[in-house]
């Protein structure tokens, strides 16, 4: 059954209301669709490595006969194998297991870039291989979306940020055709509903954001970077607030953007000179960003925000420690207004707490 | 199987297949466009050192160095501003055979150079580097133009190499209307070593 899920809950619905089942009956079939989708994780873990390793050993295996084996005969096996790997997927299809079939076409995606790759070297074109990828990347958007395949869909992710990645490397500036690619793959995630999809999505985003500080004019634009971080909060935040509806989405951007105000803040604070008392300031508005989250997480049940606040607040703090490191006594007064502060909030945390739950106060 | 079900089968089947034909297709055109540079580019023949065998997934390759790669240049040899050649732009090489048959560069462009001379030839690469020479005024490019590697049978990389130390070795390159560039083959102490073609 490679049918969506939603569809088949609408006719179990129909079906119902027609009464050729009873409610009872529509809860089990509702419990055992959805106990299915869970217990094939591992199954389609490992379907999806195991491609990956027949990818590698179908393509080192043309490279391996490549000098033996006549152009023409070269060209037909790479065909057969993005060909056959689709026909693999399709009888997989047929037989009702669609992760299977995944994996297949994962294959034939892995296939067709090597095959980029060897008619490159059949060639001697080596002209600019961020084309290559870009191809690829091409490639595996069509069969993503075509085939709604999530794992395609992921490998195409993947390939837009090597590609962004092997472009600035050359130009050594931002590649700005990177956000297009970006747009394309993440709306077909949001297409395909697929919750894993949004938070590749969003750490392919963040590290771009997070880059354009060091590219960008002189190489030091991290406050572009803390800015976009801590709107992309905002946001995140009134968007949960004002729209709950979007909650799916607005809750991983939140992390992300948590994420990507700390680096630009960090890279702020200790990458570049930073007079004493410009340290003093940033570091006082890291540290309250940082406390916010966690709060934030807190009181909203957002444990990502809880935990990069955490992980956020202790880097912080390491790095004050070795940034100031030598004037012990001025490390010494930080610390001990930091704690001071962060002692005072977890008071006042504890009054809120004591406040808003009356009942638990036995003491 | 009900009559839904077969018909998103038959759906199905008919994804995969455009697919796969979109993929194939791809691969296909480039390979006709290559060969059609191939055997209807401007053939021009270029000395060049083998340096430093590699390899890698796609098997052993030979580094080819270019007299042309690195170029050196000012405004005022280039009759045009150099503003715009900068690392990761493509750019466009003229070159001129001299005398002694050595192709050098003579104007670089940002675009394809009108009105060239019919004996000269425009070749299209992408800048990797810029810096300033030690003269005023002149800069100093390297320029990539995509013919550097040749691909060789795994394991006889190093033996190509040596085998052509001592003797002389020239590329052939095929030059398609838009500057584009392909190697057709070596020749090898005056021996012509091609590749057929696919169809």
């Amino acid at each position: 059954m490679w049918g969506s899920r939603k569809r088949l809950t609408d006719d179990i619905n129909r079906w119902r209301a027609a009464g050729w089942v009873t409610s009872e009956g529509e809860e089990h079939i509702l419990r055992e669709i959805a106990s299915a989708k869970r217990g094939v994780g591992l199954a389609s873990v490992l379907g999806i490595l195991a491609s990956v390793l027949l990818g590698f050993a179908a393509i080192s295996f043309v490279a391996a006969h490549w000098q033996d084996m006549p152009r023409l005969s070269r060209l037909a096996l790479l065909f057969s194998l993005i060909g056959g790997g689709y026909g693999v997927a399709g009888l997989f299809a047929w037989r009702g297991q669609r992760l299977f079939s995944d994996a297949a076409i994962l294959f034939a995606v892995i296939a067709f870039g090597a095959s980029i790759a060897l008619i490159s070297q059949m060639f001697h074109i080596d002209g600019n291989p961020p084309d290559g990828v870009l191809l690829w990347m091409l490639g595996a958007i069509v069969a993503g979306v075509a085939l709604q395949s999530h794992p395609a869909l992921a490998l195409a992710m993947v390939l837009a940020a090597l590609w962004a990645g092997m472009q600035s490397g050359q130009s050594g500036a931002v590649h700005w055709p990177f956000l297009v690619a970006w747009t394309a793959v993440t709306a077909a995630f949001v297409w395909q509903q697929w919750r894993p999809g949004i938070h590749i999505a969003g750490v392919a985003l963040s590290g771009f954001i997070i880059t354009l500080g060091y590219l960008l004019d002189t190489g030091y634009r991290h406050e572009l970077v803390a800015v976009t971080g801590v709107a992309g909060t905002a946001l995140a935040i009134a968007a949960s607030k004002l729209r709950p509806d979007t909650e799916a989405i607005a809750a991983p951007v939140l992390g992300y953007a948590i994420a990507v105000a700390f680096a630009g803040m960090f890279a702020l604070q200790f990458w570049g000179f930073t007079s004493s008392g410009e340290l003093m300031f940033l570091a006082a508005v890291t540290l309250a960003f940082l406390l916010a989250a966690i709060w934030y997480g807190v009181t909203m049940q957002h444990r990502g925000a809880v935990w990069l606040g955490y992980i956020g607040f202790s880097i912080e703090i390491l790095a004050l420690y070795w940034k100031t490191v030598g004037t012990i006594l001025d490390t010494s007064l930080f610390f001990l207004v930091a704690g001071l502060i962060v002692a005072g909030l977890a008071f006042m945390a504890w009054r809120l707490a004591m406040r808003s739950t009356p009942q638990e106060v036995t003491l | 199987m009900s009559n839904a079900n077969l018909k998103s089968h038959a759906l199905y089947w008919a994804m995969l297949a455009g697919v796969a034909v979109v993929q194939i297709g791809l691969l296909v055109k480039i390979i006709f466009d290559r060969q059609t540079l191939l055997t209807t580019g401007r053939e021009i023949v270029m000395q060049v050192q083998p340096v430093d065998p590699r390899d890698w997934l796609r098997g052993d390759y030979v580094i080819l160095g270019y007299g042309i790669s690195p170029v050196s240049m000012t405004a005022e040899q280039n009759g045009a501003p150099l503003d715009s050649i900068t690392p990761g732009r493509t750019v466009y090489a003229t070159l001129h055979a001299g005398a002694d048959g050595v192709w050098t560069v003579k104007r670089l462009t940002p675009a394809y150079p009108a009105g060239i001379e019919p004996q000269d030839v425009a070749v299209k690469g992408i800048v990797q580097q810029r810096w300033r020479g030690r003269q005023s005024g002149d800069n100093q490019f390297t320029i990539k133009y995509g013919i550097e590697s040749y691909f060789v049978p795994e394991g006889t990389g190093r033996q190509l190499e040596s085998s052509v130390r001592d003797k002389k070795i020239q590329a052939i390159i095929a030059v398609g209307a838009g500057g584009e560039v392909a190697i057709k083959g070596l020749i090898i102490d005056g021996e012509r070593r091609e590749a057929t073609s696919v169809f």
